[in-house]
């Protein structure tokens, strides 16, 4: 069991994944943007992993992720970064930034528990592939 | 003693005319022949006089005055010529032995005797004659004044001849240049100043050759041909006058010539001007040019030219010469500038009595002359071939002027050093620089002209001063060995990379508005699939609600796809037309936003019945309200209102952060979007707005917009009313 938050401005992306994580027992905390997303990572208990979108408004999930991995708190904190756009850019752009694992939208829910799986267990850094 | 032999021209325009000179002339003659008449005869005769003369004395005079005429130096002023004869000598020999009448009548015949075999011309023989008329009774009054009548031989009696002579000059003188200048071309002041030193040294000369003569008749006869020295003597000093004259004339026109060359033109322009100055310079009558192009100048009639070699001047006969023409000379032109011939010439006719003398030849050229008559020619293909030249450069320089002032691509040109060349008024334009002067270039133009050189070219972003940021793409050709080393092009790119970037922002846009409800039904979809067994009935229900609801967005964002591709592919959009109530219809579209309870108001109306498609107009009005939600904050009002007319107006008003002027029609615009896809705010595919105009326009409406940054937006539905 571990804790995940779930950063999605979509409700229904985040429904699918609070519903999927927790029927395999995970605890799940939500936040809709950016903003409160670093303000839920600045809290003394760090999830164990988040699950960030990159398309947010305001802030966009890359520079959440460039903040997180410049913080020592939250420099090695594993991050799925999910994401509607799939060009070569973008993929780059999240790996550049320092994601774990590049996952695009539409996602398999069993993939996505998958790689949270190979994440927690220490094995997860994803081969970039453009 | 001087006369006009040929070269009269027509009378320039006034009072002044050749025919009035020639008329006062003549009348003056006559009246000065009646005054001799009367006033001999109360003169003292001279005591040397044979009165009356025997005829065969008479005839020698009349003989004498004949050949007088025959024998002269022509000297040319512009086209008039003046001839250096002896005809003083012979009227002063006549006024000593003949009675007055005697002597002027029969000098007189003689002298027209000599003009009618010489075919010279009526007007100008009558001025010749009426001219030797007056100065002859001015010679003969002023000697018989003035002589004491005894000792022709005394000091008083030769003083008398020669005051007389000199009367006879400055007479004949003064009428020539009356003459000269009737005929336009010779200022009498100048020809006055430049002629009266030679017409007293002719007369005095005459003065002596007729004395002495007389006196070795009289004393010694024997030494009589001695007597002809004097008269050598003043025949080379006529001829150093001709020649003084003929150089005056030469260099006159050789500056003329010079100026025709140095002036490069068209053929037609040079050729006849440089022509003309030849013929002058070298005293011709005529000229005539036949180019191997076809083009002809002068008196070229029929001419059909002579085969000649380079720079050789050939002297013409017979049938080489151009019809009419009884003299001439020809020269090839340079075939660089045409090729062609040049001729020079005559169409004097020689009469046979002169037809073997030299210095009555109709026109020749020495062959000294002839060098530099092909040196002259050679100038002039120069000028022709220079002119032509310049002619295929100035029309090849407009071209490229054009090229340069109406390409839409700036352009500059550096040389070698850096230094700008050329700015052009595209340049200009696209830059908002104009031309630079000085040394220091503005900042854009440096940036410009210093791009690396390359096929490709450098893109520069560039903020203009008008507040335009702009892309541009240049281009640095360099040309080695060029007075123009670089040729920069410049070519505004802002629209094309606007266009770019817009369209990379709607794949984003549209791939994540796509793939975003696709998420939760697949998703769903798997997880109920996998887990049914582990969700709750009630779960269940709320995930099939989801997959309904996401399903029905999908269908909505793929409807407004296609409705914009039809736009942009289609001239009006499908629409089914009817009589509505508006009023209801965005009641009803208000409706369907819950999350308006408390922000909306909507303003009471009675019904307003418009012409348009029902579902279209909701659409509209979903749309204008949807924007007003997502671009204003939670707590601030929208507005609905009516305002009936011709068109009908539905106005949505928002308090949002607005929109500013130069976005203001963009915000139509398919796949604008305001945003950066990976921060904006709001979410769709940014085709609301697009759409509601297009489908407004399919029913004959509009969508407007008034907005002002912080005033917020005001969006107007306009829709046709009932009826019309």
């Amino acid at each position: 069991m571990a804790t995940v938050l779930i950063v999605d401005d979509e409700p229904s992306v985040r429904d699918l994944i609070r519903d999927t994580l927790e029927l395999e027992d995970h605890v799940v905390n939500e936040a809709v943007d950016g903003p409160s997303a670093l303000e839920a990572l600045r809290a003394d208990e760090l999830p164990d992993l988040v699950v960030l979108d990159i398309m947010m408004p305001g802030m966009s999930g890359l520079d959440v992720l460039t903040e997180l991995r410049g913080q020592p708190t939250t420099k090695e904190l594993p991050v799925i970064l999910l994401t509607a756009m799939s060009d070569d850019a973008t993929t780059w752009a999240g790996w550049s930034a320092g994601a774990n694992v590049f996952l695009p939208k539409p996602f398999d829910p069993g993939a996505l528990l998958d790689w949270i799986d190979r994440v927690l267990e220490g094995g997860g850094e994803m081969e970039p592939t453009l | 003693m001087t006369q006009v032999r040929e070269g009269l021209r027509p009378a320039r325009p006034g009072w002044l005319s050749v025919n009035l000179v020639v008329s006062t002339v003549v009348l003056l003659a006559v009246a000065c022949l009646v005054a001799l008449s009367v006033l001999t005869a109360r003169l003292p005769a001279p005591a040397q006089l044979v009165d009356p003369a025997p005829l065969w004395l008479i005839a020698v005079f009349f003989v004498l005055a004949a050949l007088a005429e025959v024998i002269y130096v022509p000297v040319r002023h512009a086209d008039s010529w003046e001839e250096l004869a002896f005809v003083e000598v012979v009227v002063i020999w006549a006024v000593l032995v003949l009675s007055p009448l005697t002597a002027i009548v029969t000098c007189l015949l003689g002298f027209a005797f000599t003009a009618a075999i010489m075919r010279r011309p009526l007007v100008k023989s009558l001025f010749n004659l009426g001219a030797y008329a007056i100065a002859a009774v001015g010679l003969m009054i002023t000697y018989y004044m003035l002589d004491s009548g005894a000792d022709i031989f005394s000091v008083r009696s030769v003083l008398a001849l020669v005051v007389a002579a000199l009367l006879f000059a400055g007479l004949n003188l003064v009428l020539l240049s009356v003459i000269l200048y009737a005929a336009g071309d010779v200022p009498p002041r100048e020809f006055l100043q430049e002629q009266a030193g030679l017409s007293v040294g002719m007369a005095v000369g005459s003065v002596g050759v007729s004395t002495i003569t007389l006196a070795t008749l009289q004393y010694t006869p024997a030494l009589t041909p001695f007597a002809a020295l004097p008269a050598v003597a003043l025949w080379y000093a006529y001829r150093a006058s001709s020649s003084h004259a003929e150089a005056r004339e030469r260099s006159r026109w050789l500056v003329v010539l010079g100026q025709a060359v140095a002036t490069p033109g068209e053929p037609e322009d040079v050729i006849p001007r440089a022509a003309d100055a030849l013929r002058r310079v070298y005293g011709a009558d005529e000229y005539a040019v036949v180019l191997h192009s076809g083009l002809r100048f002068g008196s070229h009639e029929d001419w059909e030219p002579p085969s000649l070699m380079p720079r050789e001047a050939r002297t013409l006969g017979g049938d080489d010469l151009p019809p009419g023409w009884t003299a001439g000379v020809a020269v090839r032109l340079d075939d660089q500038s045409g090729g062609g011939v040049l001729a020079l010439g005559s169409k004097q006719e020689p009469v046979w009595v002169t037809r073997n003398l030299p210095w009555a030849r109709s026109w020749t050229l020495d062959d000294n002359d002839k060098p530099a008559l092909v040196a002259l020619t050679t100038a002039v293909g120069s000028s022709v071939r220079a002119g032509q030249t310049l002619t295929a450069l100035t029309a090849e320089t407009a071209k490229l002027q054009a090229v340069v002032d109406h390409a839409t691509d700036g352009i500059a040109v550096v040389d070698a050093d850096g230094a700008l060349l050329l700015w052009s008024p595209a340049a200009a334009r696209i830059t908002g620089v104009s031309a630079p002067t000085g040394e220091a270039l503005p900042e854009i133009v440096d940036r410009v002209v210093t791009v690396p050189s390359g096929p490709h070219g450098t893109e520069l972003e560039y903020d203009r001063a008008d507040g335009q940021s702009l892309s541009l793409h240049v281009t640095r050709v360099d040309v080695p060995g060029s007075a123009a080393a670089s040729v920069i092009t410049i070519r505004d790119m802002t629209r094309e990379r606007r266009a770019e970037r817009m369209k990379a922002d709607f794949i984003a846009t549209v791939s994540h508005e796509l793939r975003t409800p696709i998420t939760p039904i697949r998703g769903y979809a798997d997880l109920l699939r996998r887990r049914w067994d582990r969700m709750s009935e009630e779960k269940r229900a709320q995930v099939l609600d989801t997959i309904e609801e996401r399903a029905n967005h999908l269908t909505r964002l793929v409807d407004d796809l296609l409705i914009a591709a039809r736009a942009s592919t289609e001239t009006t959009l499908t629409v089914e037309m009817t009589q509505i109530d508006v009023v209801d219809v965005v009641n009803e579209a208000a409706r369907a936003f819950p999350e308006l309870d408390g922000r909306v108001s909507i303003e009471e109306s009675a019904p307003l019945m418009v012409y348009a498609d029902r579902t279209r107009v909701a659409q509209i009005v979903g749309n204008l309200v949807g924007n007003a939600l997502k671009y204003t904050p939670a707590d601030t009002p929208i507005e609905i209102s009516f305002a009936p007319g011709d068109p009908i107006e539905v106005r949505v008003r928002d308090h949002g952060p607005g929109i500013a002027a130069d976005e203001q029609e963009r915000v139509f615009e398919r796949f604008y979007r305001i945003e950066d896809p990976l921060t904006m705010r709001t979410g769709g595919s940014g085709l609301g707005l697009h759409i509601s105009r297009e489908l407004a326009r399919a029913m004959g409406g509009d969508v407007r917009l008034i907005s002002s940054p912080g005033e917020g937006s005001t969006f107007i539905l306009q829709l046709r009313p009932e009826g019309n």
